[in-house]
């Protein structure tokens, strides 16, 4: 065993004293804060059905306005220039229009603002 | 091995003091030991076993118990007493400090138990030379009696780096003994 070794292992032995040792824990426990309020843990199995029920909600809310923009029951028996005459007399080229797609694809051509297609679908809806 | 039980850090998560009070009669020793051989100033150590406790006291509520308690409370004492060695300016040691470290070399009795004030001198004049860093690998590796996994956990350092900074630490003292005239 070299010197340092030799040092190393006796110094190793021997233990500071501490002689005041209960008046230094005396002194730990008077100065103690209190401790800080945890935060009680919300259950995760709470966490995942809300979050799982937020989304199902917001996809319901999206397929909704979806459907009920896109939901045009369209009756056969209609006569579709008649109607379209009667809704927009003005617009003389569409009263030509003998079905739906047809009125809308005029529409669209003629770049009417969207509100009218929104009209026009209600027209054509039974 | 944790000496306090499960059950009485429980009471402590609770705020009960006097659980908390088995704590630190069992800790403190430990933590002033530690403290005294890295900062080589008993009251300063004395300062970092105070800062420790209350550190533990605050914070004992998200102390995970498949942890050692051992192990955290060192942590928490190394750290303290590593941002005060960094912030220190760390003197050459006095002559009379190294006349106490050639007595104790010479000394046949080496059993015997020293005084604070001589112990402070011999591991000052010892690791005079080492970095923070260097001594606290060191000194939890050689006078803490720690193993490798334990020290990676207290400082966060890999093993490669342990090893590293552990055979600079030697080669230094082993110059800083040459230069005393003993290796």
């Amino acid at each position: 065993m070299n010197k340092l070794d030799e040092i190393l292992e006796q110094l190793s032995k021997q233990q500071p004293v501490l002689d005041d040792a209960d008046a230094l824990c005396d002194s730990i426990m008077d100065n103690l804060p209190p401790q800080p309020q945890q935060k009680p843990r919300r259950n995760l199995w709470l966490n995942l059905v809300s979050g799982i029920s937020a989304a199902a909600a917001l996809l319901l809310l999206v397929l909704t306005v979806g459907q009920s923009q896109d939901f045009v029951p369209v009756s056969n028996d209609i006569d579709y220039s008649q109607a379209l005459a009667a809704f927009q007399p003005n617009y003389d080229e569409l009263s030509n229009a003998n079905s739906l797609e047809s009125a809308l694809r005029q529409v669209s051509e003629k770049k009417l603002a969207r509100t009218t297609i929104s009209q026009l679908k209600k027209q054509y809806a039974l | 091995m944790d000496i306090i039980s499960n059950q009485v850090i429980e009471r402590c998560q609770n705020g009960d003091k006097s659980a908390f009070r088995i704590v630190v009669q069992t800790y403190q020793r430990m933590v002033f030991a530690l403290s005294l051989r890295l900062l080589c100033d008993e009251e300063e150590a004395k300062d970092v076993v105070q800062e420790t406790m209350i550190r533990v006291w605050l914070n004992i509520g998200k102390y995970n118990p498949k942890q050692s308690l051992r192990t955290w409370i060192y942590t928490i004492a190394t750290r303290l007493a590593l941002d005060r060695l960094k912030q220190r300016e760390w003197t050459e040691p006095m002559p009379e400090e190294e006349e106490y470290f050639s007595q104790y070399i010479a000394e046949e009795e080496t059993d015997r138990q020293l005084e604070n004030r001589e112990l402070i001198a011999i591991i000052r004049t010892l690791v005079n030379k080492l970095s923070p860093k260097q001594r606290l690998v060191f000194t939890l590796v050689h006078f803490e009696n720690l193993s490798t996994a334990e020290v990676t956990q207290i400082t966060d350092l890999d093993a490669d780096k342990i090893k590293s900074n552990l055979y600079v630490a030697r080669k230094t003292l082993r110059e800083q003994l040459k230069r005393l005239g003993y290796e």
